[in-house]
């Protein structure tokens, strides 16, 4: 009896100290956070007032649970943008025997002056490989490069044709440090894995490079509405 | 001798659904390959409608060039005139390219020309105009690659022989004017 009851006080502890370890690491990530978006000319929501997670991209709709927090918003290098933290879990299991896995990410938003189709890039495995095979497919561009790591999915071929033109398939291969770029309407959204608040500006370059690679074609042929 | 006829029976049968899933995926990409190329026929009707205004802009300035002028409505003719086969037409496109090209050259020797704000929104559209033949011309073949590999390997190569499908030609242009310029970048705020 006193060994079960010595048991659960130690387990309860150990409990106790990793909530606290983690309370600490998500309060100094905050301070991290906001001191970025002062330092930048920011601003800083630690909740997702313009409900981002309510934005109709696909990454939004996965899990069972998701949060978007700890959002900064402003112009960067003269694309306005907005970078926050992401989550969402998938849950398993009974009654009273629920298990929740997370899955985090730093994402980047950018507007741009467009209203573009819905088009999903992510990377190819071995699944989705097997379903190009069963006619499953994503959209084919010429190069074998860039058709072997990426997976396009879009239902306007016109409009994956014009964003992924010969010099932004190339600078993709170039630049490949993202989990899944998203297009829909008027914005360019860039998931990638979570990171350090030190190294949030490196997601903002990445998406103001990206936005700069866009052809004018999809501006003239893809006009805001 | 039951058991050889069933899986006779279901050898044959699998036989005629694999043809039709095959039949069915040739009719289909070869549709797709005469949609994307109504797409570039629609594109490059864009490129028709504008040299007349880019001649007669450039005439404005520089009449005496006469022989030049002339080569270009001559080309922009011939590459309307009679509907053909995309390589035929390919070659009809670049001959028509090189003279716009040299058209565009002459502008380049005036300065006033160059400075008008016609032949600038002229150039822009041209640009933008040449872009977008890119675009359809990337998905166009794009589509044949598709078509053709399919035509050309087993064992679909023998329900299109048996079909009548054969392999269709790619269209390779070269663009008139490259990069209609960066985009103006939006700061209207809408974050």
């Amino acid at each position: 009896m006193l060994l079960a009851l010595a048991f659960v006080v130690i387990v309860a502890a150990f409990g106790g100290v990793a909530y606290l370890f983690r309370l600490k690491a998500r309060q100094a990530r905050v301070r991290a956070v906001g001191a970025l978006a002062l330092r930048v000319g920011f601003t800083f929501a630690a909740a997702d007032v313009d409900h981002i997670v309510d934005m109709p991209f696909a990454v939004f709709s996965k899990g069972d649970g998701r949060r978007v927090e700890l959002v900064i918003s402003g112009v960067h290098d003269g694309v306005p943008m907005r970078m926050f933290d992401y989550w969402y879990y998938d849950e398993s299991g009974g009654q009273g025997n629920r298990n929740r896995t997370y899955h985090r990410f730093t994402c980047a938003l950018a507007t741009i002056s467009a209203a573009c189709p819905r088009l999903r890039l992510g990377h190819e495995d071995f699944l989705t490989r097997l379903g190009d095979h069963l006619g499953l497919g994503d959209v084919e561009l010429e190069y074998d490069d860039f058709n072997r790591r990426f997976r396009v999915k879009c239902d306007d071929q016109k409009f994956a044709f014009s964003l992924l033109d010969g010099k932004m398939m190339q600078w993709l291969l170039g630049a490949d440090r993202f989990d899944s770029v998203e297009v829909d309407g008027p914005w360019v959204l860039l998931v990638g894995p979570k990171l350090d608040p030190a190294r949030w500006l490196d997601l903002g370059s990445w998406l103001d490079q990206f936005y700069r690679q866009i052809p004018p074609v999809v501006y003239s042929t893809y006009p805001p509405r | 001798m039951t058991a050889i006829v069933v899986v006779a029976a279901i050898v044959v049968v699998a036989a005629i659904a694999v043809t039709f899933v095959i039949y069915n995926r040739l009719v289909h990409l070869r549709n797709l390959t005469r949609e994307s190329w109504r797409d570039i026929d629609a594109e490059l009707q864009r490129r028709y409608d504008l040299i007349p205004n880019l001649v007669s802009t450039v005439k404005g300035y520089a009449a005496h060039e006469r022989e030049t002028f002339e080569t270009v409505t001559a080309q922009r003719a011939d590459a309307m005139a009679v509907p053909r086969e995309p390589d035929e037409q390919a070659t009809r496109e670049q001959a028509l390219g090189r003279s716009v090209a040299q058209l565009m050259a002459v502008a380049e020797r005036y300065p006033e020309l160059r400075a008008s704000e016609q032949f600038l929104a002229l150039q822009r559209e041209l640009a933008d105009t040449e872009d977008r033949i890119q675009v359809a011309r990337r998905i166009y073949n794009a589509n044949v690659r598709s078509y053709d590999t399919l035509v050309q390997t087993f064992p679909a190569l023998v329900v299109a022989r048996m079909s009548g499908f054969t392999v269709r030609p790619y269209f390779e242009v070269d663009p008139i004017v490259r990069d209609a310029g960066p985009p103006p970048v939006d700061l209207s705020g809408r974050t």
